[in-house]
């Protein structure tokens, strides 16, 4: 075997270990969101909670989940916050998706994948109630705790690899073992010390201190020995995305600390549901970094990330039109209709599933038009060229509906068409000058 | 041959699990925590459960503070028969309905045959009810700080046959924790058992039918809808009381009116007496619920330093400031040992010790608790009464202070002291 192929095989190893993870570590986090969904959905359904309350009293796994769903539905946060959570999670997961299918390789977007998968999870309240809305087990504290650990930890890491996939300074290895060392250690000695009702300030010290001072240390390192202006104006975006968030996570961690430490203390041990007020003031900080992220990707062109950006808009807004087709049809049969449950049921989800790849090329037609008006243009010119084919005959006409089309499409300053044929090379050129016109 | 190994394997591995898993689980609740407010209920849910031989009978406790047990046997089976004519009564009307004293034929029945978890006047757990004990015949030790030997603490299965079976305490940690599993044996003889409480009295208590194979047994999702039925009807006036008490529409009830009235804490509005004050606790006056709200409400109040600050309390409670990690009103050590923590009766940080009542005495319990002043722990101790407690007490420093029961995990509130 080759160093090469040998190299190959680690490589295929190490991936194979990557999507193990990311898809275990997903499922999990979607499984924490659906029973805050299940939640929801109890609260609007009183036969679905009358059949969790049921579900509750008997065995297994299965009793736990149900009790935990019928006790969340009582204590839902508000419709704001958990349509803005649900949003956020939402956002995150498709985001994670998009850069794996992208650039499933590239480490900086593995890490970045697993952190916002990560914060899809642990930042939505709706979701974190329902979890905790029963003492957590053991295995279950350990689940939780880790998750949010990996989370903060690839977040972090992602944010000092951005954008070059390098970590800074550029030390040897062993110096910057030295120095992440410490901070990897710090984090997972909060975890360890994390409690039931400690926890969400753990989470805010990951996430609001940590996490986003790591960052934007590398980024201002970035930026300071930035060679080219891509480069500085990236790493400047990113570290002042990250400063709203230090600054409110140092204020909150000093001012509200050592209340939030004394009243764990006191509610340890109790089953209480911790109170994650605190989070929510925390949210819309936390957005700034991945909308920061999104922002350099997309204003860079890194990562052909608009492709990203297109898909997730398309399939978010596809996702919820067919969510809402479900719903509207499920109340219009509960209203109007005597026939009820799973006729019902059965109705919308048809509905919603057939109407899934109509509403799909309608949105992907509307956004393309809307903001990505260029491409769209061009896909439309070139459909408009293949069908002129069939039908015109005249060479010459031909020749300049190409050379319409190169022009629409590829916008050069110089066009020149060669024809071969028996009567020997025919050839036309254009020129233009700055914008090129028909 | 590796396939046909293989084959073999997976044959015999189908044909087990054809063969051999008759045996079925079935669950019984002890205790519930409701969806919507802490509570505690004295009862198994549902209390009649049929099995067969060779099935398992899982008691699932929901540790609201109260500790309880399953306790069988031939002479508990004895005791339902001596008791089945208060258990008549107890339904029609509930405690209220029993007569005042015990009949004595009773009391001596329990005193020679059965145990208790807990002596009231000592204030400590009886090891010989508290402990687990399984006897196929004979009875308990006498001595109440004597368990059962080691070898008769091993639980066996049921045959039905056993003269005493008891759980003792159902510890609500470790890796069983708040689980009581009975495994009925495959040659239990068919009959109806009586299981109780020996916390709580057996009028906490259920019947477990032991059905001959050829007879059906109903299935978990018909137990569980039994289970919920009866935890339906004994919660509706307690989540009725609940919503009143946290949107501050409590209706007083009549029989309390004239004590709660003398004590300032009833306002009429549209012509109602309405509870205007603080709860620590709160039950209903319905002899069919055996229920409780272990609930402060408001859970979350605003005070003047030096105010005198009042709750009315409903059960047995305390209430404490600056509270430790919260432990178990009784734990297990490790030689099996149950005791009750002394912290939890014990008045600590300057608080007097509680009044305590006679058994006949029908008067709101006050308590003045004296004064804290913002440092360390400070626990009034069980604050009991017949009817209910007034218990107050003054805070003279500002700040943001978490008060708790010692007993009741769930039972947290916030209080914020200003000048």
């Amino acid at each position: 075997m080759t160093a090469e192929q040998s190299d190959g095989a680690r490589w295929r190893v190490r991936d194979v270990m990557f999507w193990i993870f990311f898809v275990a570590y997903t499922v999990g986090g979607i499984l924490v969101l659906a029973q805050g969904v299940g939640g929801i959905w109890a609260h609007l359904s009183k036969p679905f909670l009358a059949s969790l309350q049921l579900k509750e009293l008997g065995t297994g796994y299965g009793a736990r989940i149900a009790s935990r769903m019928a006790r969340a539905s009582f204590q839902l946060p508000s419709p704001l916050s958990i349509a803005f959570g649900y949003a956020f999670s939402f956002f995150n997961i498709v985001l994670a998706l998009g850069l794996l299918w992208l650039r499933g390789r590239d480490r900086t977007a593995r890490l970045l994948a697993i952190g916002m998968v990560g914060t899809a999870g642990v930042f939505n309240l709706a979701a974190q109630s329902a979890y905790e809305s029963l003492p957590l087990l053991g295995w279950e504290s350990v689940a939780q705790t880790g998750a949010a650990v990996v989370a903060a930890l690839t977040y972090a890491f992602a944010l000092v690899l951005f954008a070059d996939g390098h970590l800074v300074p550029r030390w040897r290895s062993w110096a910057l073992a030295v120095l992440y060392a410490p901070f990897v250690a710090i984090i997972v000695a909060l975890a360890l010390r994390m409690q039931e009702a400690t926890r969400p300030l753990a989470i805010l010290i990951f996430f609001g201190l940590a996490v986003p001072i790591a960052g934007a240390a590398a980024q201002a390192y970035r930026f300071r020995r930035a060679t080219t202006q891509v480069e500085y104006a990236q790493a400047r975006l990113l570290f002042w995305a990250l400063v709203p968030s230090i600054g409110i996570g140092a204020w909150f961690v000093t001012t509200q600390g050592s209340h939030l430490i004394a009243t764990a203390a006191q509610t340890a041990g109790r089953g209480i549901a911790p109170d994650l007020t605190a989070l929510r003031i925390f949210m819309p900080v936390f957005l700034l970094v991945p909308i920061a992220l999104f922002a350099g990707l997309v204003r860079f062109r890194l990562w052909d990330i608009d492709r990203v950006v297109n898909r997730t808009v398309v399939y978010g807004l596809v996702t919820g039109a067919s969510l809402g087709l479900y719903f509207a049809v499920l109340v219009l049969f509960h209203r109007l209709i005597p026939i009820k449950g799973d006729f019902s049921v059965a109705v919308s989800t048809i509905g919603a599933m057939s109407a899934f790849i109509p509403l799909r090329r309608r949105i992907q037609d509307f956004i393309d038009r809307r903001f990505y008006r260029q491409r769209y243009d061009a896909q439309q010119t070139i459909e408009t060229f293949s069908s002129r084919l069939r039908d015109q005959l005249d060479l010459e006409a031909l020749a300049f509906e190409l050379r319409g089309a190169t022009v629409r499409t590829m916008q050069p300053s110089h066009v020149t068409l060669l024809l071969k044929g028996d009567g020997g090379t025919m050839e036309w050129q254009w020129t233009y000058r700055g914008r090129p016109r028909e | 041959m590796k396939k046909v190994l293989l084959l073999s394997a997976a044959v015999a591995l189908l044909a087990s699990s054809c063969v051999g898993g008759s045996s079925n689980t079935r669950t019984v609740l002890v205790d519930f925590q409701h969806e919507q407010f802490a509570s505690s209920f004295l009862n198994y849910f549902p209390n009649r459960v049929s099995v067969h031989p060779g099935d398992t009978v899982v008691f699932r406790q929901t540790w609201s503070g109260e500790p309880h047990s399953v306790t069988m046997g031939t002479y508990a089976d004895r005791y339902a028969k001596l008791l089945a004519p208060f258990f008549k009564l107890f339904a029609k009307g509930g405690y209220a309905a029993l007569p005042q004293e015990e009949p004595k034929n009773i009391k001596a029945y329990e005193d020679k045959y059965l145990t208790n978890m807990f002596d009231e006047n000592s204030n400590k757990p009886d090891q010989n009810g508290a402990q687990p004990c399984f006897l196929s015949r004979g009875v308990a030790p006498r001595n109440v700080n004597k368990p059962c030997s080691k070898a008769n603490q091993k639980q066996p299965d049921f045959t039905g046959r056993q003269s005493y079976y008891n759980s003792g305490f159902i510890p609500y940690e470790g890796p069983s924790g708040d689980t009581y599993t009975v495994k009925v044996s495959s040659n239990a003889k068919p009959g109806t058992h009586f299981f109780y409480c020996n916390y709580h009295g057996p009028f906490m208590s259920g019947f477990l039918t032991i059905a001959p194979r050829s007879k059906k047994v109903p299935s978990q999702t018909t137990v569980s809808e039994a289970a919920r039925k009866e935890i339906d009807k004994q919660a509706a006036p307690l989540l009725t009381a609940f919503r009143q008490a946290t949107k501050g529409q409590f209706v007083v009830p009549q029989d309390s009116l004239d004590s709660v009235e003398q004590q300032g804490f009833v306002k009429t509005v549209n012509g109602k007496p309405i509870f205007d004050g603080w709860f620590a606790g709160l039950g209903v006056d319905n002899p069919n619920v055996e229920g409780t709200i272990n609930e402060f409400i408001p859970k979350s109040l605003h005070a003047k330093v030096g105010q005198k600050l009042s709750w009315v309390m409903i059960g047995s409670h305390t209430i404490s400031f600056n509270v430790p990690k919260y432990f178990p009103i009784m734990t297990v050590s490790k030689d099996g040992t149950v005791s009750r923590n002394p912290k939890l009766d014990t008045p600590a940080g300057g608080a007097p010790k509680p009044k305590e009542q006679s058994d006949s005495d029908q008067s709101p319990n006050i308590d003045d608790a004296g004064t804290w002043n913002g440092n360390g722990f400070w626990s009034t101790g069980v604050i009991d009464s017949n009817n209910f407690a007034v218990v107050s007490v003054r805070i003279t420093k500002p700040g943001t202070y978490k008060f708790a029961c010692l007993i009741h995990p769930p039972m947290v509130g916030t209080l914020v002291v200003t000048q």
